[in-house]
């Protein structure tokens, strides 16, 4: 890379300095650095590039209006994170989606008498099933499919890898709340999969 | 034939899988598995789904860079803040 890997600074608080100072080069460093795990990140919440792109730049830009409010208590890539998560949550709730399938249609069926109907196909798994491209693809886009409300928590929780106390302050409901939403998420995407994967 | 009912087993499969639950519900939930195979069946898939979720999606190995039109498209965003 040209340019600004010619002036890297040789630490964050250095980098922070020469932001704050208006310096174009540490900007483009930042970004440049930042953007793709920025991009995964929203792309997980959002779930398609477009949304992920505009969510990205309203977090860089929102970054860089708050610079003065860095304090340097964490690193850059987690002050980073979080202001993409809640731009990306920010996008989300504008531009609600309605889901392809109730979360209801996709949790387990029980007798009357509370013992379990017949499951779905099982999950297949392996090294082999897992190594696979389209495997991973498949589960990306079943996660995709599942209503917002259950996909935001299975991103937060199982992938971004929040606890569940900062699930909940995210997305401002309560930690039985996020382990509901979680545990149906689960097995919603458990559903989804048997039913995609078996086949 | 186990009193635990699978819809029980089901509900609190996240504490089980978790390890957070008492130990005397824990015990009545292995009790539960090792009498039904298609609650067992059920645990080991909702593992694998777990697993699947964090192997196919796992956040450390994302793409490193954007597009070079995103990043352009930010950097001119910024010159224009006021």
């Amino acid at each position: 890379m040209d340019g600004p890997a010619a002036i890297e600074p040789t630490s964050e608080k250095e980098l922070v300095e020469r932001l704050r100072a208006g310096d174009e080069g540490a900007y483009e460093m930042l970004v440049r650095e930042h953007s793709g795990r920025m991009l995964a990140v929203a792309r997980r919440i959002l779930g398609n590039d477009d949304d992920a792109g505009d969510a990205v730049q309203e977090a860089f830009l929102s970054a860089f209006k708050s610079l003065d409010r860095f304090e340097g208590g964490s690193k850059l890539s987690t002050w980073l994170h979080r202001i993409t998560v809640n731009s990306s949550l920010m996008k989300l709730r504008r531009d609600r989606r309605k889901p392809l399938r109730s979360i209801d249609d996709l949790l387990p069926q029980f007798s009357d008498a509370g013992r379990v109907a017949l499951w779905n196909p099982g999950v297949p798994t392996g090294d082999e099933v897992l190594r696979s491209e389209e495997t991973r693809a498949t589960v990306r886009r079943k996660i995709d499919e599942l209503p917002d409300d259950y996909r935001i928590v299975l991103v937060l929780r199982d992938i971004e890898g929040l606890d569940t106390q900062q699930t909940a302050t995210y997305l401002d409901i309560t930690p039985a709340a996020v382990k509901t939403r979680l545990h149906r998420a689960r097995q919603a995407l458990r559903t989804l999969l048997a039913e995609e994967l078996a086949s | 034939m186990s009193c635990l009912r699978c819809k029980e087993f089901i509900e609190f499969l996240d504490d089980y899988t978790a390890g957070t639950q008492d130990p005397a519900v824990r015990a009545e939930f292995e009790r539960h598995i090792a009498d039904c195979p298609p609650c067992a069946d059920y645990l080991r898939e909702y593992r694998q789904t777990i697993g699947l979720v964090k192997s196919c999606c796992d956040a450390k190995n994302a793409k490193a860079m954007a597009p070079e039109g995103l990043i352009r498209a930010i950097l001119a965003a910024r010159r224009k803040q006021p």
